[in-house]
């Protein structure tokens, strides 16, 4: 059994977001897994309950702050396609152009984290010293480094100059030049590989099984990318590649990250080629009928499901399935048995976790779903 | 005889420690782009860290607890006082600070082991397994010098440049001083994103500071005693020099590796004792001869 | 290793790390950071009070708004919809307060401090 059980508790240093691991240890070797989490629960599904549609956006941005683009666009996308809007070429572009930016910088902050784990913290330093630069160009670009506030139902708020556009391509070739002998480090590096390859291996029919999305399943082999299935903004106009390594185990993860920031360079230097010169239509308040629709986007940790419900022209209820929570309560048990305690950080910042995304509450009773408002819950759960 | 300066090194042991220490990070720092603390941080640190309260669970109220940090900072500083000449003084047996090191090492096993969380023993598990072979090859390396020179004692040590002498022992003793000092690539003890603290996790307060600083204290130690086997002691500017030189090696070494694990390591630490054992037998067959 | 002539040319370098509070601090034009609620230009629309997503806005009377910066989000909706063009956001985002109650933006204009 265990000699005793660690709680790699909410307070961590090695964690960025909190979440409780009990691992029952024997020696080195972890033998049993228990994975808590539910520090960061905020309620965000209830507070966008009576909201109006325009202010959802800047609300579901909030849910995360690296992948905040990606819940902006997923938003925006289910009303579109809902109300079928007709989206100018140039807001397609530069809505694409800003989600690569954000995937190029949460793939490197994660990027540095997984450095840091495997103790390389000198790496650490100088990725982050790299991504600056991204942010930097996000904070001219749009006025926030983490919550953009740059889409609008239909249209953008701010439209960028093509001057600036030219400067945004030049800043991300320079990053991505100096990133080359970082990656490379993941790439060739004896002691990194040592501890990359062949830990917190999942097998590919676990992967098809439990249904998981993202770079953890692209390092499965399993070719899924919602950008090629599913096009949105403009990715059907760009010419791009979708990384899939078959190994299974850290170190595949790890490349296909890597290998995505690339891709993601491509992305936006032809996108930004090939903008067309038109003007962005100004900010309309939006009237919607009563429905719902869904819609999905590739966030930088995979799928991002929305589910919306509008009724009286305002939010009823917003169903939010993150990438994070589709991969890690499955994935971490089968992964983390058997493995040394020292590779726990490595396995769980392979599969990028992002824990305020993944905040949900679900009640399932008797095998149907049930949503409890806020004086039914209290009423039931609390005993008073 | 017992010169005042030398009574005066060996009191403010723990300020040079801290200089190390203060240039250690402010080096590594730069390093990395980044700016780093002041050159004097770590004292502000043990001072602060002196003043706070110390809170002692009461699982954890037993009397390794309660005084191993103590016990484990007299020891360094004892190690310090029998510093060999010119530093400090005393004439006696190199057998002596072989087992004073080893005591060091073991009373930062005990405190860990102390201590009632699983980090704690974590680190301490990780430690035992690993000083199995390091101070052995240590002890081997440290006893070749001295079998090579013929010396008894460490004051009629005179051995200068061992590297053309005994190019294997000084290596091992310039790895294995990194190693006795956990830092990167050998700091799987004391792995920040596995085990929290390792062995110092549930120390706060004056424990804290005391255990911080005793294996602060060891890194001057191993840097002076190294270097005094190596290069001698006859040029004092050029002995400071060397020190200063292999603190910043240390320092570059620490920034630029990742972390072996614990079986890399020890498998490591096993080769190095190979060899050292090798040299130990060719030198003792010239000895004898 | 590429790695370890980097560390070593780094220490010739300037360091990286932006020395703040001494030091420039720069923020970009499009930055939003407290609201200048600019008083006199107000009509008393309201838009703003309706379209904050987190009622962070409270309407006393025309040109008397009292913006709640602990509440607020920064996100940009009273901005794009106020009519005149009132409402500014500025590029101070170090808003550190004792009291939480001061942490407001209102008719005043604070930026004089």
């Amino acid at each position: 059994m265990h000699d005793f059980i660690v709680p790699f508790g909410p307070q961590h240093p090695a964690e960025k977001e909190p979440m409780c691991i009990r691992a029952g240890l024997e020696g080195e070797t972890i033998t049993e897994l228990d994975l808590r989490f539910g520090y960061v629960h905020r309620g965000m599904e209830k507070i966008f309950e009576g909201k109006g549609i325009d202010q959802g956006i800047y609300l579901c941005e909030r849910i995360c702050g690296l992948c905040s683009e990606s819940h902006s666009m997923a938003f925006t996308r289910t009303i579109e396609e809902m109300l079928g809007l007709d989206v100018p070429m140039r807001v397609r572009h530069l809505r694409s152009i800003v989600t690569e930016l954000s995937r190029l910088h949460s793939h490197m902050i994660w990027a540095g984290f997984m450095a840091h784990e495997a103790g390389y913290e000198t790496l650490f330093m100088y990725l982050m010293r790299e991504r600056e630069r991204i942010m930097d160009i996000l904070e001219r670009t749009t006025g926030g480094r983490v919550h953009y506030g740059i889409n609008k139902i239909g249209t953008l708020r701010y439209d960028v100059p093509n001057a600036k556009l030219a400067k945004m391509v030049e800043d991300v070739d320079t990053t991505l030049k100096n990133i080359e002998k970082y990656v490379d480090t993941f790439r060739n590096d004896g002691t990194l590989k040592e501890r990359l390859v062949g830990t917190g291996m999942i097998t590919g029919i676990q992967a098809k099984r439990f249904g998981i999305v993202g770079p953890v399943a692209r390092g499965c082999g399993i070719n899924n990318d919602v950008r090629k299935s599913d096009p949105y903004a403009a990715y059907d106009l760009a010419d791009f590649e979708v990384p899939t390594y078959k190994g299974c185990d850290a170190w595949s993860r790890t490349m296909v990250r890597l290998e995505e920031l690339y891709e993601s360079g491509k992305i936006i230097r032809q996108l930004i080629k090939d903008i067309p010169d038109e003007k962005i239509p100004a900010f309309k308040f939006t009237k919607a009928d009563d429905g719902d629709h869904f819609a999905r986007i590739e966030a930088p940790r995979g799928e991002l499901f929305y589910y919306l419900k509008v009724r009286d022209s305002k939010i009823d209820r917003l169903a939010i399935r993150t990438p994070s929570m589709a991969v890690l309560p499955m994935v971490l048990k089968p992964a983390l048995m058997g493995e040394k305690v020292s590779d726990l950080p490595i396995v769980i910042s392979s599969l990028d976790p992002c824990f305020s995304c993944m905040e949900r509450v679900v009640i399932v009773e008797k095998g149907k779903e049930k949503v409890y408002t806020e004086p039914d819950f209290r009423r039931k759960f609390s005993g008073r | 005889m017992v010169d005042s300066w030398r009574i005066a090194f060996v009191l403010l042991a723990p300020a040079i420690a801290l200089l190390f220490e203060g240039i250690r990070r402010r080096l590594g720092a730069r390093m990395q782009s980044r700016v780093g603390p002041p050159l004097l941080q770590p004292f502000y640190d043990t001072i602060k860290l002196l003043s706070k309260d110390d809170f002692v669970a009461e699982k954890e109220s037993n009397i390794f607890f309660q005084y191993g940090p103590f016990v484990s900072l007299l020891f360094v500083w004892v190690i310090f006082a029998l510093m060999p000449f010119p530093l400090a003084s005393f004439e006696h047996d190199f057998i002596l600070m072989i087992y004073l090191i080893i005591l060091v090492d073991a009373f930062y096993i005990v405190s860990g082991l102390a201590s009632n969380s699983p980090f704690g023993i974590i680190g301490a598990m990780r430690e035992m397994a690993s000083i199995i072979a390091y101070e052995i090859g240590l002890a081997v390396a440290v006893i070749t010098f001295f079998f090579y020179s013929g010396a008894n004692s460490i004051g009629e040590f005179t051995l200068v440049n061992g590297f053309t002498h005994l190019p294997v022992s000084s290596l091992g003793l310039l790895l294995l001083g990194l190693v006795t000092l956990k830092k990167r690539p050998f700091d799987t003890p004391e792995a920040h994103p596995e085990i929290f603290d390792g062995a110092f996790t549930e120390y706060s307060g004056k424990r804290l500071a005391f255990l911080r600083l005793s294996e602060q204290m060891k890194e001057p130690l191993l840097i002076f005693l190294t270097l005094f086997l190596i290069l001698g002691t006859s040029s004092l500017p050029l002995f400071f020099a060397a020190s200063l030189a292999l603190l910043f090696v240390y320092t570059f070494i620490d920034m630029v590796s990742s972390r072996l694990k614990v079986e890399h390591a020890v498998k490591f630490y096993m080769v190095v004792l190979a060899a050292l054992l090798l040299e130990l037998v060719w030198v003792s067959y010239q000895v004898i001869t | 290793m590429r790695n370890m002539i980097e560390a070593l040319k780094n220490l010739f370098r300037k360091p990286a790390t932006e020395p703040f509070p001494f030091g420039e601090h720069k923020r970009a034009e499009k930055f939003r950071g407290k609201i200048f609620y600019d008083a006199e230009k107000c009509i008393g629309c309201r838009l703003c009070e309706k379209n904050c997503p987190v009622d962070a806005i409270k309407f006393r009377k025309k040109g008397d708004i009292v913006f709640d910066m602990s509440s607020c989000i920064f996100c940009g909706m009273c901005r794009d919809v106020c009519p005149p063009k009132c409402i500014h956001y500025t590029k101070e985002d170090l808003m550190i307060e004792k009291d939480k109650k001061k942490l407001v933006s209102d008719k005043r204009d604070w930026r004089k401090q």
